[in-house]
């Protein structure tokens, strides 16, 4: 029952931001607004795991917080310096 | 799930208020600096508080290990991006909308340039 209405609630936090990806005025805006959504999801599927019981998807929210901040980290990256790697 | 557990309930309810109130900050703030600010420290605390909520749900080892180590990651990399999508901005151009002392902000973008070109090697 609390699960449900916390993933109610972080979904409404998901929909809020994607207006942010989507009306952003400038690309600092819009990759934060991934990396924030990268943490959303991560805590989606943490959500997921207790309403399904599934401890197999605690992996899949390990593996998607470790992309996230790769990700973030090569788009700085590139767009401060040009390029990802030397 | 089923009736009322306030050991994991509570957690999970705050964690969820938390992430529901980055998301207004992200949408609602006028600059990007101010966006960062709230987005990243609330979205740190809210998920602090559902992965504390979800690993009092589950007893067994091999879940505690793996949200373990996705909360001290979290913890771990949240400040640190938003660090870096604040210093690239920063370096792009893009001005506060609320400035400090002119004599600060030269002084600050020079020497975080010169930093970061010997770091890369760009020079």
């Amino acid at each position: 029952m609390i699960i449900n209405l916390a993933l109610g609630i972080v979904t409404l936090s998901v929909l809020l931001v994607t207006v942010r990806v989507l009306r952003g005025p400038s690309w600092g805006d819009r990759i934060m607004a991934f990396d924030f959504l990268s943490v959303n999801l991560v805590v989606l599927i943490a959500l997921i795991a207790v309403k399904f019981r599934l401890i197999v998807m605690l992996d899949a929210a390990l593996v998607l917080s470790l992309l996230g901040f790769l990700s973030t980290v090569a788009l700085t990256r590139y767009l401060l310096l040009g390029r990802v790697m030397k | 799930m089923s009736d009322f557990d306030a050991a994991r309930d509570i957690p999970i309810l705050l964690g969820a208020f938390f992430v529901l109130t980055a998301a207004i900050g992200l949408v609602r703030f006028p600059d990007l600096y101010s966006r960062l600010h709230a987005s990243s420290k609330l979205i740190t605390l809210g998920s602090a508080g559902i992965f504390i909520g979800v690993s009092l749900e589950f007893a067994q080892t091999e879940a505690l290990s793996r949200l373990a180590a996705v909360l001290l990651f979290q913890f771990l990399t949240t400040p640190l991006s938003a660090y870096l999508i604040a210093q690239a901005a920063y370096l792009r151009g893009l001005e506060p909308l609320l400035e400090g002392p002119d004599e600060w902000n030269a002084l600050g973008k020079a020497a975080l340039l010169d930093r970061r070109l010997e770091e890369t090697g760009e020079r």
